[in-house]
Formats: C-alpha cells, sequence, structure tokens
C-alpha cells in the first residue's frame, strides 16, 4: 500500500531532478521544461497531501497552481521566441550583453 | 462565522480588472494611443477616492480590507499616480512603446499589489505576487524596439521570479504539511498552543523569505536586478524599484507580524548576515558603475538592505520603520527616476554619469533637483532618507544589535560614494553640454511633489511615521487581544 511517505519522496525526487535541469542545461526550452517538472512536483505533494489528511483546500492549491504554471509558460515560451527572433540564438550561455 | 462573500470589499481591484481588460479589448480599434494614458489616469484617481471608502471587511477569510492595507494601498496609488504621469512624458519621446498595453499592464501589476496587501493567507498571498510580476515581464520586453538586449535582462528577471515561486510554494507545502493550514492568523494561534518543532517552521519560512528575497533583491539573488534594471524603460525601472519592492516589504512585515509572531526573534538572528552583505554588495558594486541606472539598481539594492534591518530588531515599531524606509524610498526613487526621464528624453547619452559633466551651468534648476534626491538617497540629514536611516539605526540599537548598528553606518559611509559623485561631476567638472527642452507639466507635477515631500519628511516625519505605525499597532491587536 502506498503512504504518505512514497508520495513525498516521489515529489522531492521530481524537484531535485527539475532543479538540476534548471542550472545545469543551457538550452532556454529545456530550462523551461525543467521549470513545469518542479512544479508538478509539487502538484504531486499538495494533492497527496490534500488526500491523505482528507482536507480540501490541498486540491484548491493545486488548481491555482496548474493555472499559474500555464500563464508562466505562456510568458516563458513568448521570450523565448522572442529572443530566437532577435538575438538568435536559444542558449543561455551566448546571450551575454551586461556585465557587472 | 460563516464564509462571507461580501463584493464590496474587493470592488477596487474588480473596477481596476475591468477597465484594464477594456483597454486591452479596445487598443487595436483607436488611433490615438494617448488616450490609455487617461483612462489610467482617472481609474487610478478613482481607485483613490474607493481605497478611502471600501468598506472593511472580509471576502472570506482569504482576503481582508482593514485600516492597515487601505493605508498602504493609498501610498501605492500615490506612487503609480505618479509614474503614470512620468511614463506618459516618456512615451511622448519613444512612441515605440506608446500602446494601451503599456498602462494596462501597468494597471494589472497594481491589482497584484493590492492582493498581496490585503491578503490574509499565503496562498493569496502568492497569487498576488505572480499577478504583480507578470505584467512587469512584458514591460520589461517592451523596450527591444529600442534596444535588443533588454530582452535579456527581462528573460533573466523571468528566470529568477519564476524560481522564486517555486520557492513560496515549497515553503507553502512545508507548512500545509506540518500545521495543516495556510491562513496566517491559524499559523500563529498553532504556533503559540502547540508545540510543534519550530525548526521546521523556520525552515519554511526561510523558503518563503528565498522568495521575497527575489523580488526585494537580498544578496544571494540580486544578480538580476542591475540587469534588468537597465533595460527596461525607465518609468517601468522605478515602478519595479518603488512599488514592487514596498509591496513586497510590506507584505514580508506582515507575514512576519502575523503568520510567524512567535518566531520574530529567531527571524531577526536569521537575516543578519543576509542584510549586512545586502548592504555591503550593494553599496560596494555601486562605486564603479558608470551608466546611472545600473548605479541605482545597486543603490536600490542597498536600500532594500536598509528597509530590512527594521526587521532584525523584532519588534513592531521597528517592523513600522522599515515600511515607512520603503515609502521615502518610494518617494526618491519616483522623484530621481523621473528627473533622468527627462534627461533620458532630451539626450539619452545623459544617462552616462562622466556625460553628465558641467550640466549644472547650463541647466540649474535639474541639477538643483538631482542634488535634493542624491543626498536624500545618502542620507545627508535635511532630507527625508536621513530620518528614515535614522529610525531604523535607532531601533536596531534598542534591540541591542548595537554591532549591527555600526557595520550598516559604516556600510552607509562606503555607500555615501556614488551618490556624491554624480554630484561632483554635475557641479564640478567642466565641459559644455546644450540641448533643446522644455519643460511640460507631466515632468513639474512628479518632480515638484516628490521634492517637496522629501525636504518636509526630513524636517517633520511625525505624521506619516505615527500613521504607519498605528497601522502596525492595530494589527497585533486585533489578532491577539480580538474583541
Amino acid at each position: 500500500m502506498l503512504g504518505l511517505t512514497h508520495y513525498t519522496t516521489l515529489s522531492i525526487v521530481l524537484f531535485l531532478i527539475g532543479l538540476f535541469g534548471f542550472i545545469l542545461r543551457r538550452n532556454l526550452i529545456v530550462m523551461l521544461v525543467s521549470l513545469e517538472i518542479m512544479l508538478n512536483a509539487i502538484i504531486i505533494l499538495f494533492a497527496s497531501i490534500s488526500h491523505f489528511t482528507k482536507d480540501i483546500s490541498g486540491y484548491i492549491i493545486v488548481f491555482f497552481i496548474i493555472a499559474m504554471a500555464a500563464a508562466e509558460t505562456a510568458i516563458g515560451l513568448s521570450l523565448v521566441v522572442l529572443i530566437y527572433k532577435k538575438l538568435k540564438t536559444v542558449y543561455s550561455d551566448e546571450i551575454t550583453n551586461f556585465k557587472g | 462565522m460563516g464564509i462571507t462573500l461580501n463584493f464590496s470589499v474587493i470592488f477596487t481591484e474588480i473596477i481596476f480588472i475591468l477597465i484594464s481588460s477594456l483597454i486591452f479589448l479596445t487598443d487595436k480599434f483607436i488611433k490615438n494611443k494617448n488616450y490609455s494614458f487617461y483612462i489610467a489616469f482617472i481609474t487610478l484617481i478613482v481607485g483613490i477616492f474607493l481605497a478611502l471608502f471600501t468598506p472593511f471587511g472580509n471576502f472570506t477569510y482569504a482576503y481582508q480590507n482593514d485600516f492597515s492595507s487601505s493605508i498602504l494601498k493609498l501610498f501605492v496609488l500615490f506612487g503609480a499616480i505618479l509614474i503614470t504621469l512620468i511614463s506618459y512624458n516618456y512615451l511622448q519621446h519613444f512612441k515605440a512603446l506608446n500602446y494601451g498595453e503599456y498602462y494596462g499592464l501597468i494597471l494589472f501589476s497594481l491589482v497584484g499589489s493590492f492582493i498581496m496587501l490585503s491578503a490574509m493567507d499565503l496562498l493569496t498571498i502568492y497569487l498576488g505576487l505572480e499577478l504583480m510580476s507578470f505584467p512587469v515581464y512584458f514591460l520589461i520586453a517592451l523596450n527591444y524596439a529600442y534596444n535588443k538586449t533588454s530582452l535579456e535582462g527581462s528573460l533573466k528577471y523571468f528566470l529568477m521570479g519564476s524560481l522564486g515561486s517555486l520557492f513560496i510554494l515549497i515553503g507553502l507545502g512545508l507548512v500545509y504539511y506540518f500545521i495543516g493550514t495556510f491562513t496566517l492568523p491559524e499559523i500563529s494561534h498553532k504556533l503559540i498552543e502547540e508545540s510543534i518543532n519550530n525548526k521546521i517552521l523556520l525552515l519554511a519560512f526561510i523558503f518563503f523569505l528565498g522568495g521575497f528575497s527575489i523580488k526585494l533583491s537580498f544578496v544571494p539573488f540580486h544578480m538580476w536586478a542591475p540587469d534588468a534594471y537597465e533595460s527596461a524603460p525607465v518609468p517601468i525601472t522605478s515602478f519595479i524599484a518603488s512599488i514592487m519592492k514596498f509591496t513586497a516589504m510590506a507584505t514580508l512585515v506582515k507575514i512576519i507580524l502575523i503568520g510567524f509572531n512567535p518566531l520574530k526573534v529567531q527571524i531577526g538572528e536569521l537575516l543578519i548576515p543576509i542584510i549586512l552583505l545586502t548592504i555591503l554588495i550593494g553599496n560596494i558594486m555601486a562605486i564603479k558603475q558608470d551608466n546611472i541606472i545600473r548605479m541605482l539598481a545597486y543603490s536600490s539594492i542597498a536600500h532594500a538592505g536598509y528597509a530590512g534591518l527594521g526587521l532584525i530588531s523584532g519588534n513592531y515599531a521597528g517592523y513600522s520603520f522599515s515600511i515607512f524606509y520603503m515609502l521615502v524610498y518610494l518617494i526618491m526613487t519616483i522623484g530621481i527616476f523621473s528627473v533622468l526621464v527627462f534627461l533620458a528624453n532630451y539626450k539619452k547619452d545623459l544617462l552616462n554619469i562622466p556625460n553628465m559633466a558641467g550640466l549644472s551651468k547650463n541647466y540649474p534648476f535639474i541639477s538643483f533637483l538631482i542634488l535634493i534626491f542624491m543626498f536624500s538617497l545618502a542620507g545627508v540629514p535635511p532630507t527625508a532618507g536621513f530620518m528614515a536611516k535614522f529610525y531604523v539605526f535607532l531601533f536596531l540599537i534598542k534591540a541591542k544589535y548595537i554591532w549591527v548598528a555600526l557595520l550598516a553606518i559604516l556600510f552607509s559611509v562606503i555607500g555615501a560614494y556614488p551618490y556624491l559623485r554624480v554630484l561632483k561631476v554635475i557641479y564640478m567638472d567642466e565641459k559644455d553640454i546644450s540641448f533643446e527642452y522644455k519643460y511640460g507639466i507631466t515632468f513639474l507635477i512628479p518632480v515638484c511633489l516628490t521634492a517637496f515631500l522629501v525636504i518636509i519628511l526630513g524636517v517633520y516625519p511625525q505624521v506619516l511615521t505615527n500613521i504607519i505605525y498605528k497601522t502596525i499597532y492595530l494589527y497585533v491587536n486585533l489578532f491577539f487581544y480580538p474583541q
């Protein structure tokens, strides 16, 4: 039988995968995907807490987070498209116009 | 007590959202783009009356309109009115930005800050924070029409901001896991009544602090600030520096005051290294900057640090003075940025400090205004910046953190150099510059009002500090001695 700890572990592992992807990868699209992975990890955390404590507010948080994730992705993708059009790159280490 | 759906409480926000949606819908069909400025300006004036006359009360448990949030909303609206005025002034010279969306996005961002100021649970604070920062990413990126690299600043701010929202969500998850609720008063009551492991809650607060320190540009997360500030249009830079920081600081004070009140001494100890490093790095990095906006970005990092000194002191008066510091900083920033908007309108390369040499010979009024605001930012006595710093240091010493106060004063001596350097270049260097200009009313109103307020608050700050102290005092009374 799966318990709360299993879900928490899954969520932590997913979150760490996302965090490493966010820090180590240089492709902007992959960075956005990593952000989504981290948000989904948090969604799993809230849904599982809500399921095991029979408290409904966790599910409500999940819906808000899904909406926020959609908005965030929309903004991120539109920025990346603009950057690809204007600066001709999608790699974060090639965008170095500001220094110090 | 059941859940109440009192729509008159959220009337201001509904009006703001409706009008900004209206601007988005009609913008395509109207040729003269200045109409959206008038709509936004009238909305903000109406917003002041609405903030004064909305009834106090709750909209479910999540949203509360009370004395404190109304007062803070009035301050935010005051700043927003001045920013729309200088935006109008700026957009007349930078036509490619002059679309209705500019003002519509500002209004959306203001709705977010209102939600943050009167939110009563952590989820609503998170949603308000996101609503406040999403439009600003677009507003920064709008500037690509003039400066392609501004996309980089926007992207950096976006990545850091989304990381910050993740931190806040982790904090929310920890609170929900270990306490089972996320309403601020209930967290505080559970902390007092039951002996929950305080270390876990402190960890949750650290995550919240991580999220907020990205908005406030505290030290480990300050790197986005100079790039985003430089790449944004100048009025939007003042918006990020003033209103967003003011809102974030006021909300952080509210979270500590209502939600994590039993932990406030530990939180103060935790903040000491962060705040001191913030002040030090902000001041030292400001020294070598030649672009004045980059210099002001680093100085804004340092000023957020000074405001954070009030949080270290751990008593209610200290908290009220850290809000007062952010208010004074809001006034000073809008003032100096409206002068910079004037300079950017008529001669863009004047934003580099060495090019400002000899400005005082032909333009004594502008130079005098820069003098007032720079003195205030540096903290020279007859200005508001001095009084704000004085109060913060006073309550730090009262809380027996004398060494922190001494170090902060030492760092603020370092921090006086970048401001005085600008004045030295303007007043003492010899060079001839001349450009055509005319003072419009949208330039004179914000500048004169802010300069007047800077002087008045430096001489007689009593009224404003009393009001802010009373708001904090009422909060404390309300939550720990309910009728």
